[in-house]
């Protein structure tokens, strides 16, 4: 019994090692919302895991979205990464005049590729491009963005323009048909590192909501977040409340129709 | 004054203007960096070589963020995994240390 507490010690321990001896290689990620254009190096492999908590809405709404990532650097500027996506959200529903909490999961899975043009230190600007797949069981996504960022001595700009369209199967009677919805949104970042351990930023979001082709709905998000790496391990985590509404305003200013009042991710990850 | 909307164009608009409007933080070699042991053509080509065969596997590391005894080392560590060859490595050197030897 002794000598197996010994080798469990022992294995820990070389373990404990491994962790703290591999070079560090993380990538630069400052942001939890906003994507920069660098790349992974070729064959170095990552483990992301997101937590996002959205709530706050014109009646009851809580909805957690979990991703577990895998990516991949493949050389020559390129970088893919697959996707297992849980969704949780319970939500306020009026039947017959009268409410109730209703609970909807939902599982999919996604594919992401992204290629940098440009490089943020080598060139005036970085520039890459990215897009990204999503099949889920009552949804299908599909998503591309065009990242920028920019590094200025201490002070890293990005900014993400991304267009994302989702398609719903349903019911018109007994005919299927598919809901087309589309969303624009701008992304902008800016952050400052302390150490090139430790940054904070602020991010922005516009996100705008457009359904037949017309704009339904448009809020600002706006928040600050921190960042830190050690060694092979880094942790992004943002609050991003919605300031302002443009189109769909509910309450105070706000569209909280569509959007939440406030959204908090956690990010953290494991570069091997 | 302005509206909503008009405040947001302005603030892309500065944006824009900010992400090109400066220079990149990865100096470009000029005169002033040619030395006795480099002249300006060996010190663009190593910056060439340092974008392309070092940034497309990694985030470049500005030459200022090591000092010129750590530089070698590292350039050599690289040189079998970026499959970059001895003359090709010794030109990135020098682009890093600035033309200094």
């Amino acid at each position: 019994m002794k000598q197996k507490t010994t080798i469990f010690r022992n294995l820990a321990i070389a373990g404990l090692f491994l962790l703290i001896s591999a070079p560090s290689m993380a990538q630069d990620r400052m942001f939890t919302y906003t994507y920069q254009s660098t790349v992974l190096n070729k064959g170095q492999r990552e483990l992301e895991v997101w937590n996002t908590l959205r709530t706050g809405r014109q009646d009851y709404y809580a909805r957690i979205d979990h991703r577990t990532e895998f990516e991949m650097g493949l050389g020559k500027n390129l970088q893919t990464a697959f996707y297992l996506n849980l969704t949780s959200k319970t939500q306020a529903v009026e039947l017959n005049a009268e409410k109730s909490l209703e609970t909807e999961n939902e599982i999919s899975f996604s594919n992401e590729w992204k290629y940098k043009l440009l490089d943020p230190v080598a060139h005036p600007v970085g520039l890459a491009l990215y897009g990204e797949y999503g099949i889920g069981s009552s949804e299908y996504e599909l998503e591309g963005k065009l990242i920028l960022d920019k590094k200025i001595k201490d002070f890293t700009l990005a900014a993400n323009a991304v267009y994302e369209l989702e398609l719903k199967p349903g019911y018109d009677g007994s005919e299927k048909e598919w809901e087309k919805e589309t969303k624009n949104d701008y992304y902008l970042a800016l952050g400052y590192s302390f150490s090139p351990k430790f940054h904070i930023a602020m991010e922005n979001a516009f996100k705008n909501v457009f359904e037949d082709g017309t704009l339904n709905h448009s809020a600002l998000y706006s928040g600050l977040g921190v960042a830190c790496v050690q060694d092979n391990f880094w942790i992004n985590f943002t609050v991003l409340p919605q300031v302002a509404s443009f189109k769909g305003e509910t309450n105070s200013s706000l569209n909280l129709n569509e959007f939440e009042k406030v959204q908090i991710r956690l990010l953290f990850s494991y570069v091997f | 004054m302005f509206s909503k909307l008009q405040i947001t164009k302005l603030t892309v608009l500065s944006i824009i203007v900010l992400f090109i409007s400066c220079a990149p933080a990865l100096y470009i070699p000029g005169k002033d960096n040619v030395t006795l042991g480099s002249d300006l053509a060996e010190l663009q080509a190593g910056r060439k070589l340092y974008v392309n065969k070092c940034g497309s596997c990694h985030t470049l590391i500005l030459p200022e963020k090591h000092t010129a005894a750590q530089w070698p080392g590292m350039v050599t560590r690289m040189e079998a995994r970026s499959k970059i060859t001895p003359g090709e490595s010794k030109l990135i050197l020098k682009y890093l240390l600035k033309g200094k030897e």
